[in-house]
């Protein structure tokens, strides 16, 4: 079964501004909404638009950064999901500009959300940006798990480039034996289906989240370290890809 | 013709005892239903993860006001902490529903532990049952008792009204 639930590449929009601009002055979009459903920004400065400089032979991406405030956010919606309860979705992610300085300073970059809280969690997945006392830039994977605790598992990848795109991928699947693999790549390394960088594994399973309703890709709810450190930071995102069943891998 | 708007028994209601609730969605604090000061105490109930349509983490443990809003209003809510060391983010949600996926209207989260946090409402807003969360996205340690200033027309309720 290949179901291609939904494709928000900017890559998309690209095209689109290329096709109005012409090859010498190719323009990104000036609205984000359609194909996301949304733009959701707020707190402070900040900010999420189309720039140039896709990834990919693409002619754009995101560009997301956040203001000084702890209710920050600079992102985009996605409401095609309904109730999904197998759930991939990849994306592309330059933290070139952003530093990596201090285990706290952290930021969401994905979020795949149930349709309502369970064990007071909302999250299925959350995806944020963290750095680390060595100062080494990674995200940090936490995923919804009935454990009788905190009900999140969670498991911190070091990017492999630090200064330049990673393409993350997520496999979801909810249930009593719910699991979450994970790839997180170089954008020029291919990636395959039975090679995941890892699995998550989900005590308790994640049954009662029930499936991935919305999803939000960009930057979002900043530490105070990383309004310090980051306050001029950008994130940049691009080809993202949410589907049921199919490996979405490297294209 | 005498016309009462009952502004000094809406600010007895919200001086209540808060202790009788449990300030959280489905027992919140006292309404707000005008301008006025009252203290609000805080609950150890940690009821929102995330905010605003779930696409903010809120570390916090919470505390809930609901704001009956009518129209025309232009108001704004301020929040200080009575602890220097807590860090405050303040949210108002709604209309009309009380949850993590719930819309927020403002918010703020600018201030640093001990200041005040602020939310202006834009002018006019639909009405409607909003809810003011006092949360953090700072520290998940619990809450401390606020002072909470609501300033401009919400607006005040008419109480009664009759024609001699």
């Amino acid at each position: 079964m290949n179901t291609k639930m939904k494709t928000l590449s900017l890559a998309v929009l690209g095209l689109v501004g290329f096709a109005a601009a012409g090859a010498a002055m190719a323009q990104c979009p000036a609205s984000l909404v359609p194909p996301w459903s949304a733009l959701n920004v707020g707190g402070g400065t900040s900010a999420a638009s189309s720039v140039s400089g896709g990834y990919a032979g693409t002619q754009c991406r995101l560009s997301s950064a956040l203001g000084n405030n702890g209710a920050a956010r600079a992102q985009v919606r996605d409401d095609t999901p309904a109730n999904e309860a197998r759930y991939r979705a990849q994306f592309i992610f330059d933290p070139t500009s952003m530093s990596g300085t201090n285990g706290t300073n952290q930021a969401d970059i994905f979020l795949a959300n149930a349709p309502a809280a369970f064990n007071g969690l909302l999250r299925l997945v959350q995806i944020k940006f963290s750095g680390s006392g060595a100062g080494t830039k990674r995200i940090v994977i936490n995923a919804a798990c009935n454990n009788g605790g905190t009900n999140v598992c969670s498991v911190p990848v070091d990017l492999p480039v630090q200064g330049g795109p990673n393409r993350i991928e997520i496999d979801l699947t909810v249930g009593a034996g719910g699991s979450l693999r994970y790839w997180v790549s170089n954008l020029a390394t291919s990636t395959s289906d039975g090679s995941p960088t890892g699995t998550l594994s989900l005590t308790g399973g994640n049954a009662g989240w029930v499936g991935v309703d919305q999803a939000y890709l960009g930057l979002a709810s900043p530490t105070a370290n990383y309004r310090t450190i980051n306050a001029a930071g950008v994130g940049y995102f691009d080809q993202f890809d949410s589907r049921r069943q199919t490996f979405i891998g490297s294209n | 013709m005498k016309k009462s708007i009952a502004h000094a028994a809406l600010l007895a209601t919200l001086l209540a005892a808060p202790a009788a609730f449990a300030q959280t969605c489905a027992a919140p604090g006292p309404t707000i239903t005008g301008p006025g000061t009252f203290n609000a105490t805080c609950t150890s109930a940690d009821e929102f993860n995330s905010i605003c349509s779930g696409s903010v983490t809120a570390v916090g443990t919470s505390a809930v006001y609901p704001v009956q809003v009518g129209n025309p209003n232009n108001f704004s809510i301020t929040v200080t902490p009575s602890v220097n060391t807590y860090d405050h983010a303040i949210f108002l949600i709604g209309p009309n529903s009380c949850l993590q996926t719930t819309p927020c209207v403002a918010e703020d989260d600018a201030a640093p532990a001990g200041q005040p946090e602020t939310i202006n409402i834009p002018a006019n807003t639909p009405s409607g049952t909003y809810y003011l969360v006092i949360d953090s996205t700072a520290s998940a340690v619990g809450c401390v008792p606020s002072s909470i200033v609501v300033t401009g027309t919400v607006p005040v309720s008419l109480k009664n009204f009759s024609i001699e």
